[in-house]
């Protein structure tokens, strides 16, 4: 069952109102009521809602009053105009002020579920449109999940588990990893994929100043017209643009101590006050995070809360760095090799034996965003329709040998086993042939090096 | 098995209701939810008219206060079945009404037409059993779960939940 819209019920009725709210409900709708315009208004003010299904003849304020009022202020949101048997004229003068649609009572079941959907279905193509122009303007090329080594498997069956339900995800890597993509790979086989993914990045708020903290709570929150200097209307933070939809947390160890509270108690209210508000707004989102540092360790150190951590860790991801899941190199190369060598209308078409080989043993310290830098960059340079060595930034083609840095015997040895096994993925046999000694020799060394799997 | 096995169910039919299509229903929710069932003709003694009709359309939600006082223990569902088109009072008609995440449901031969009536009045109680369970309309055309407001859209009506409902069923019944 997909989770909906959030619809509110405006009629004068308490039957009628009662018992579509109830119908609704049934649907997998979130209801609220009003019995007049004026009640709605202020619930406008307070909540975000998804469709409106407004009663005509109304007191205090009837529907075409609440219909020119809330057109004033958001063309988009959804406004089907209930009407009674025979008065057709005023749903006509409705949809001419800009109602959406409208039902006349009492309802074909079958029309109802058709009008709501069509409703809803033009609410999402607007919100895709927006959603899309923003992702263009954010987002450069993103790099592609792929991975066929068994730790990237784990990572997809995870994905497969945890897409359908409503848990907060952590997912936790090193930096360029791809952790933003197992949170959009999350979104998109969720039931809420065609609800917006926002995404967030502590690290550039806190690290580049680009969001003082009041600036960054405005951000995730937003604020009420007048709730500091500079605020001169009422602006949707990115909690309430990502309604119905996915929010991304990244680095998300990097948030601000007073956000970490706020934090919290979204994810245990689902409801949050936009700053200088006094009513709480309700939101229907699915948090995942990302963190690239143990946030266990940021805890013990008193940075990041305990009970946040709790929250998030429910569903965790480890997304493997690249040296560990050696067997995926050659696939990525090859993708990115094909994208950007037909974005650039170059003909570069292969990569040499020896190129391939410097790309399977290099330790990939940037991870898979590394790999598809230097690929650009060999594509870029690349005479030929191979890619050589020599067309590889040179930290690739030339890693600085630990030998050459005074480290000792030991400590090479230790990294060399270290190396063989990661690419072996631990396959005892296999990396004692490697290192021509035998298993119970390489059993010695991993209990002396305390070494142990990733 | 699912987390529903071992609830009971009682089956109230009224006068006009053949046995084959009670012994359809009976058995369509004992193998799709595990719930013990038991029927029990004819208790309910229905208004012959006023407010708990709208013309000749009965109000659900009457059938439900009155299932209500046949329950005598807290756990026990009760589904009616009756031969009388039902309403709600937003609309044109119901094929079937339940409380959600409450005991009492109720489902109506009025439009299932004449031909298979025993498979399309299973497939009704099933979906209403299912509010029962909290579980509220699915978008999947593949789930019982999916909402139907005619006969042919009943017959494409499965008689399983789909994963996520089944996943949503599993969580609901687990919370405290």
């Amino acid at each position: 069952m997909r989770k909906k819209s959030r619809v509110l019920v405006v009629d004068d009725d308490d039957l009628l109102r009662l018992c579509l709210a109830d119908w609704l409900k049934k649907d997998g709708y979130r209801t609220d009521t009003a019995c007049n315009g004026e009640e709605a208004l202020a619930k406008l003010q307070t909540s975000t809602f998804d469709l409106l299904l407004v009663d005509i003849v109304m007191p205090v304020m009837d529907g075409i009053g609440l219909l020119e009022n809330v057109r004033a202020e958001d063309p988009d949101v959804p406004i089907v105009m209930m009407t009674a048997h025979g008065s057709i004229d005023s749903a006509v003068d409705a949809m001419k002020k800009g109602a959406s649609d409208y039902l006349q009572k009492p309802f074909d079941p079958r029309q109802l579920w058709n009008r709501i959907e069509q409703a809803e279905e033009k609410r999402r193509l607007v919100e895709e449109h927006r959603n899309v122009k923003q992702q263009l303007e954010r987002l450069s090329l993103p790099f592609e999940l792929l991975g066929r080594s068994r730790s990237m498997l784990e990572v997809f069956d995870l994905i497969d588990a945890v897409a359908p339900t409503d848990s907060t995800v952590l997912i936790s890597g090193e930096s360029g990893t791809g952790k933003e993509m197992v949170a959009r790979e999350v979104h998109r086989r969720s039931r809420r994929a065609s609800g917006p993914f926002i995404a967030v990045n502590f690290f550039i708020a806190v690290n580049f100043g680009a969001l003082p903290e009041s600036l960054a709570e405005s951000e995730l929150f937003g604020h009420e017209k007048g709730a500091f200097t500079g605020a001169i209307a009422l602006k949707k933070g990115v909690m309430e643009l990502a309604n119905g939809g996915t929010l991304f947390l990244d680095e998300i160890g990097d948030a601000a101590p007073k956000i970490q509270i706020d934090l919290l108690r979204v994810l245990e209210e689902r409801r949050f006050f936009r700053l200088g508000g006094n009513q709480p707004v309700d939101v229907d989102i699915r948090i995942v995070a990302a963190t690239n540092r143990p946030l266990e360790k940021a805890i013990a150190d008193g940075n990041f809360r305990s009970d946040l951590y709790y929250r998030l860790n429910v569903v965790r991801i480890n997304v493997p760095p690249l040296r560990d899941r050696r067997d995926d190199i050659p696939v990525l190369a090859d993708k990115f090799l094909r994208e950007f060598s037909a974005d650039m209308k170059k003909g570069v078409a292969a990569i040499s034996p020896e190129t391939a080989r410097i790309l399977a043993t290099y330790d990939w310290p940037g991870n898979v965003r590394e790999l598809k830098n230097a690929i650009e960059r060999a594509v870029v340079v690349a005479k030929g329709s191979r890619i050589i060595p020599e067309d590889l930034p040179v930290q690739v083609e030339k890693p600085q040998d630990g030998a050459s840095q005074g480290t000792t015997l030991e400590a090479i040895e230790k990294a060399h086993i270290a190396a063989t096994l990661a690419r072996e993925d631990w396959n005892i046999s296999r990396a004692a042939e490697l290192l021509g000694i035998d298993r119970s020799t390489l059993y010695a060394k991993i209990k002396k090096y305390d070494l142990a799997k990733a | 098995m699912l987390p529903t096995a071992g609830r009971r169910l009682t089956l109230v039919a009224a006068a006009a209701v053949e046995p084959a299509v009670l012994a359809a229903i009976s058995g369509a929710i004992e193998r799709t939810w595990g719930l013990s069932v038991s029927t029990r003709m004819a208790p309910l003694l229905l208004p012959p008219s006023g407010p708990a009709w709208r013309g000749s359309q009965l109000f659900a939600e009457e059938v439900l206060r009155l299932l209500k006082g046949l329950l005598h223990e807290e756990r026990m569902l009760a589904l009616a079945v009756v031969r009388a088109d039902i309403t709600v009072p937003i609309m044109q008609y119901v094929m079937g009404e339940a409380e959600m995440g409450g005991s009492c449901a109720v489902i109506s031969l009025a439009r299932v037409g004449q031909d298979l009536v025993e498979e399309r009045a299973a497939k009704l109680a099933i979906h209403e059993v299912g509010h029962l369970f909290d579980l509220a309309h699915c978008d999947n055309r593949d789930c019982t779960m999916t909402p139907v407001a005619s006969v042919d859209e009943l017959d494409a009506r499965p008689t399983a939940l789909c994963r996520y409902c089944l996943s949503d069923l599993e969580y609901r019944l687990k919370a405290p």
